[in-house]
This record gives structure tokens, sequence and C-alpha cells, in this order.
């Protein structure tokens, strides 16, 4: 075994470890769900940033930046700008508020702030949890599956399959055995090892490349360039098809090929076939030369390749300069696109679960520091890598293998190994929250609200029967989302396409108007999460691309659907005013400056 | 002051930087995004925290008094 593994397998008996460490606590609802409300500040803030980017921060923002150059940086101030947010808006009110009112999860919180005795908001919520997050979890699962076939594939023979069942399964174990608490702990290991690497890779890329003004130089004289990926759909990646070193054999008789000129959209890709070679493309027997184009499936004997996408890359002076070369609605639609990122910050449950957990309000006012420095470092470094990674390994075919591709190939292997395993962290780390958050919606909103199995039960016992049947819901959602991600990963990946957004438009507003405004109504709540859902969806299924045709401008759904849902949550409320509740014991509504508030 | 702070945090604040990097050359941008944008973010950050920390510490010294 070498020692890029050894260290990836202690890192796996850590996590688990902490896993069975942490299952001594859980013993009620609270405990099991929040922590009994006793984080500190290091873990509240490192666990929340590091549950809410995922491996979109070390893969997908990095192949960002391999691909668009310094424009892809306008997504860390729209990261930033949701940190502001939840840090210096939602977690005080959220933190106090939630304690008042004794809830667990955010359903929990709505129906309580509102009074909502037909438990309409509950019932919408774990609707909207199940639809945006169930995927979601799937959705990570697969990527951890990709990530150790990629690190361990050749060596140790480790499917695409194996990868999902290691990973899916050692997520649900300790967050089974452990709850909040443990996903909180290993989330704090896992952010501090996402930002490790995210350090220490883009220190080496830059000072290959003889420093920033250097970098940046050889930046404005790279040269555009246009992909194609392939893959099969058994898993594996056909890396092997360069495109870029034009005709490679697939089958007998086949050849794929990229056509025309360089730069901008010159190329085509295209199958050529031999006289007697016939192909199916999509089905259908097909001769000669065939064009592809992204989403075609070919059958080459017992395999199936899919032509993935066509990956065009900015070159020359436009991959050094921030606005890309971009001017009018392209611009703005791009601007608006990365910035309109944070807007989806405010409604995601397993962030703000995070702040409700927090030990005090100086926990939160610690917690801002620590997340916002982890934010600047984590996000500009991961960006700094991509651009780096252009120049330092530039044929890459796939540009979200940047990172891993320099953690093996780059530095020496106990530390590639540890900065392997931080993609794999950044998985799971995302994975285990929102496993936690979706059982939560099922043992805490359904069985013991909507249920009501505790009054049901009614023996002294209930609160340890109820952490028990939380800890099977547990299981059952997860073994649920590992067979998904085992089945039709194409079916996940249309549902993560509303998660971040659909989540953000439906929870958000009525949330941030919940916490600060004395006259919001359930009703309005109620209008403003069905309208962020449903024209999050609508919107990227078909407005988008009217509204495109219509005004030149591809507009991002959160933005649409957040400022919809604010709207509607606001004149419904004001419609309907006299439906307007307050509970007993929130303070934070009437508190004039929050600073001068006393501990709670 | 809600109202106040969200308005800054969604639009003065994303609108102040795209003027920055429209109206400046591409190396003077470059910098503001690349620098001068997390430097201030940490900065403010930093300072907000010493304040709080000042803010919690007063009544207590006014106690031992």
């Amino acid at each position: 075994m070498n020692l890029i593994a050894v260290t990836f397998v202690a890192y796996l008996g850590l996590v688990l470890l902490v896993g069975v460490l942490a299952s001594r606590y859980g013993r009620t609802m609270e405990g099991y769900f929040l922590a009994d409300r006793g984080l500190g500040a290091w873990v509240t803030a490192i666990s929340s940033v590091a549950s809410s980017e995922s491996g979109w921060l070390v893969l997908g923002l990095v192949g960002e930046a391999y691909i668009w150059g310094a424009r892809a940086v306008w997504t860390v101030p729209g990261v930033l700008i949701g940190y502001l947010c939840n840090w210096y808006i939602v977690a005080p009110r959220l933190r106090q508020q939630a304690a008042a009112l004794g809830a667990i999860t955010i359903p929990d919180y709505l129906e309580a702030r509102f009074g909502d005795r037909w438990r309409l908001l509950r019932s919408v919520g774990i609707l909207i949890i199940l639809f945006c997050l169930m995927f979601y979890v799937s959705a990570q699962f697969t990527a951890a599956g990709k990530a150790f076939q990629k690190a361990f594939g050749e060596d140790y023979g480790i499917t695409y399959q194996h990868g999902v069942l290691i990973g899916g399964l050692i997520t649900i174990l300790y967050t089974l055995l452990g709850g909040f608490r443990a996903v909180s702990w290993t989330d704090l290991a896992q952010g501090l090892l996402m930002a490790v690497g995210l350090v220490v890779l883009p220190i080496v890329t830059v000072s290959s490349a003889g420093g920033f003004g250097a970098l940046f130089g050889e930046l404005r004289r790279a040269p555009p360039r246009v992909e194609g990926v392939f893959e099969v759909t058994e898993g594996a990646r056909l890396e092997e098809v360069g495109i870029e070193t034009e005709g490679v054999d697939l089958a007998p008789g086949v050849t794929l090929a990229r056509e025309g000129s360089a730069g901008g959209d010159g190329y085509r890709f295209v199958a050529r076939l031999g006289r007697e070679t016939a192909i199916e493309v999509n089905g259908e027997p097909r001769r000669g030369l065939v064009e592809l184009a992204p989403g075609d499936r070919m059958a080459l004997g017992s395999r199936t390749v899919t032509f993935e996408k066509i990956v065009r890359m900015v070159g020359g002076p436009d991959l050094a300069d921030v606005l890309g070369g971009l001017s009018g609605p392209a611009l703005l639609g791009w601007l608006l696109g990365l910035l309109g990122i944070g807007l989806g910050y405010p409604g995601q449950p397993h962030v703000l679960s995070r702040y409700m957990a927090a030990r005090s309000r100086r926990t939160l006012r610690q917690g801002r520091l620590i997340a916002i420095v982890w934010g600047c470092v984590a996000m500009y470094g991961a960006v700094i890598l991509g651009l780096g990674a252009r120049l330092a390994v530039p044929g890459l075919i796939d540009p979200e293998q940047a990172y891993p591709h320099l953690a093996t190939t780059h530095l020496p292997p106990v530390l590639g190994g540890i900065l392997l395993a931080a993609i794999i962290s950044a998985m799971m780390s995302t994975a285990d929250s929102q496993l936690l958050v979706v059982s939560s919606a099922v043992a805490r909103d359904l069985i013991d609200k909507m249920i009501d199995l505790r009054q049901r039960l009614a023996t002294p016992s209930v609160e340890r029967t109820l952490v028990w049947i939380t800890r099977a819901t547990v299981l059952a959602v997860g073994v649920i989302a590992l067979l998904l991600a085992l089945g039709d990963v194409r079916a996940i990946f249309w549902f993560v396409l509303f998660a971040w957004s659909g989540l953000g438009a439906a929870f958000g507003p009525p949330l941030l108007l919940a916490l600060f405004w004395r006259r919001v109504t359930r009703w309005g709540a109620l209008a403003g999460m069905l309208s962020g859902l449903l024209v999050t969806v609508f919107w990227k299924v078909r407005l988008k691309a009217v509204f495109a045709e219509a005004t030149g401008l591809s507009l991002y759904e959160l933005v649409p659907a957040f400022a919809l849902s604010m709207l509607l949550t606001w004149f419904v409320s004001l419609a309907t005013r006299r439906a307007a509740y307050v509970p007993h014991g929130l303070d934070g509504l009437a508190a004039p400056d929050e600073r001068r508030t006393r501990e709670v | 002051m809600f109202l106040w702070r969200l308005l800054f945090v969604y639009l003065v604040l994303p609108a102040a930087l795209v003027l920055l990097a429209i109206l400046t050359p591409p190396t003077t941008r470059l910098w503001i995004l690349l620098v001068a944008f997390p430097v201030a973010l940490m900065l403010f950050a930093f300072l907000g925290f010493l304040a709080d920390r000042r803010a919690d510490a007063a009544p207590t010294q006014a106690g031992r008094r």
C-alpha cells in the first residue's frame, strides 16, 4: 500500500473515531440535531462554511478559473456576500429566536414563529427539503465515488461503485452514531483540511510560474482552446480520448477527432467510421462521418460512450482580466450570475442549523471573523490554483481534475494523500450535514411533530426512543441516497440543478423577514416559500431561455426567484396583516440595539 | 436597521465592486478584486471583533469598580 493510500485510510479511520466518540452525547432530539446548542466558535464557523461549500470549491471553482481565467474571481465576492449576510444579519437573531421558541429545525422555527396550527409551513418545508436535499446527498456520494476511483482506481482496482460505497457508508455511519455533534466536529477537521489544500497547492503553482507577476504575464499570452470531454457510462472517464492529440481509436474502425480551426467556436467534434463500421449514436445505426453534440451517446462494443461537453476556454489578454473581455448583456449576466450565488446562503437549512446550535452570541461574534478569514483564504486559493494550473498542466481535458492532478503529481506522497483526502472531506462535510437535515425533516418534523409520536407513546423513555427512531431514519435516508448514487446518476443531477437556488429562494426571503419584521404572516411566508421554489424550477427549465432570447441576458435563476419570493412574502403579509403573530419571548423582534442586549 | 444592512450587503457592496471594476484599467481592477477586497473584508471582520470584545468587557469593568 503506498503512502497516499495509508494517509487516506488513516483519515477515514479518524472520521469514524469522531463518530464513535460523539455517540456518547446525543441522547435527546436537541442533543442529536443541535449538539445541545453548545457549539464553540471554531466548530460553528468552520463547520458552517465547510458544509456549504462541498466538492464544488475544490473541483468546480478551480475548474472554472482554469477555463475562464481571472473572470472566475467574481464567484468569491458572491460567496463572501452570502457569508456577510448570514453571519452579520441572520445568525444572531436566528440563534436567539430559535432558542426562545425551542426550535430544532427550520420548519420547526417557521411553525413556532407564525403560530401555524395547520402545520402548512412545516409540511411545505419538509417537501422542499426532500425535493432539494435528498438528491443532493446522492450527488455528494457520486462525487466521492468518482474521487475514490480517480485516486485508487489504477493501483487498487477501486471502481466508481466501490468509491460510492466507501464514501457513503462511512458518512452514514458517523452521522448515524454521533448526530450533529459528530458532523460538526468532523466538519471542523474537514474544513481545515480544505483550507490547507487551498493554501499549499496555489503556493506551489504560483512559485513554479515564477511569482504572481510572471503568472499573470504568462496568462496574457496563453492561447484559447476548445476541448471535448467523453465519459463511459460505467463510470470510467476516458481521459485517453485526447482530442488535443487528434484521432484516438476507441474501437476498431472508429476514430474520434477534432476538426476545424483553432480559437473561438471553430472546432467541431466528429467520429470517423470506416466503410464497414457502423455504430449506434443515440440508438440509431450511423456510418461515415458523424458530428457529435453534448449528450450524444455512442455504443462501442460492450461499452457506451457519452460525449459529455465541449469546453471552450478563454485565452490571451482576456484570461488575466477580471472582466474577461465581456461587455453589455453578456457581462451583466456573468456578474449577476456569480454575485447572485450569495443570495442562496440565508436559505440553506444545513448551514443555518450551525447558527441555531451556537453556544452564545459571543460564539457567533468570534465565529464570523473565523468564517470570513476561512472564506477569503479558501476561495481566493481555489481561483489562484485554477489560474496556476492552466499554466502548470495546460493539457487537462477535464479542468475539474486540476486539484487532484496537481496534488498527486507536484507534491510528496504523504502531503498529496492529505490533500486528496481534502477533496473527499469537502464532499463528506456537505453530505453529512445534508443527510442530517433530510433526516431531521423526516424524524423531527414528520414523525415527532406531525404524527405526534411523542404524545402517542407518552412513556418516560420517549426521548430516547425518538433518538433511536432518528438514527434509523438517518440509516434509511442514507441507504436510499446510496442506492440513487449507484443507479441513475443523470436523474440525480437533474434535481441537484435546483437544490442551491431552490432552497435559497424558498427559505431565504421568508426567514429574513420573519427574523426582523413583526408584520410578516404565515400566508406571506407560505407564498414566499412556494414562489421561491416554483420560480427556480420554471426559470431553469423554460423561462431562462425565453428571457435570454428576448433580452440577450442569461439570468441565473436564483436572482428572479429570490426577488419574487421576497416581494410576495412582503405583499401577501401586508394583505393578510390581521394574521400577523409574534410569539412570546421573541425579544429579538423588539430589541432596537443588538449590541447592548445581554447574553442569552 | 435590518433593511439597511440587507441593502448594503446585497446591493451597495456588489454594485460598488462592479462599478470599480468597470471604471478602472485592467491591472487596477485585478488588484481591487484579488487583493484590496479580501484585505478590506478581513480587516472589517477583525475590527468588528475587537469592537465587540471591548463592548463585552465594558460592563464587567464597570461592575468591578
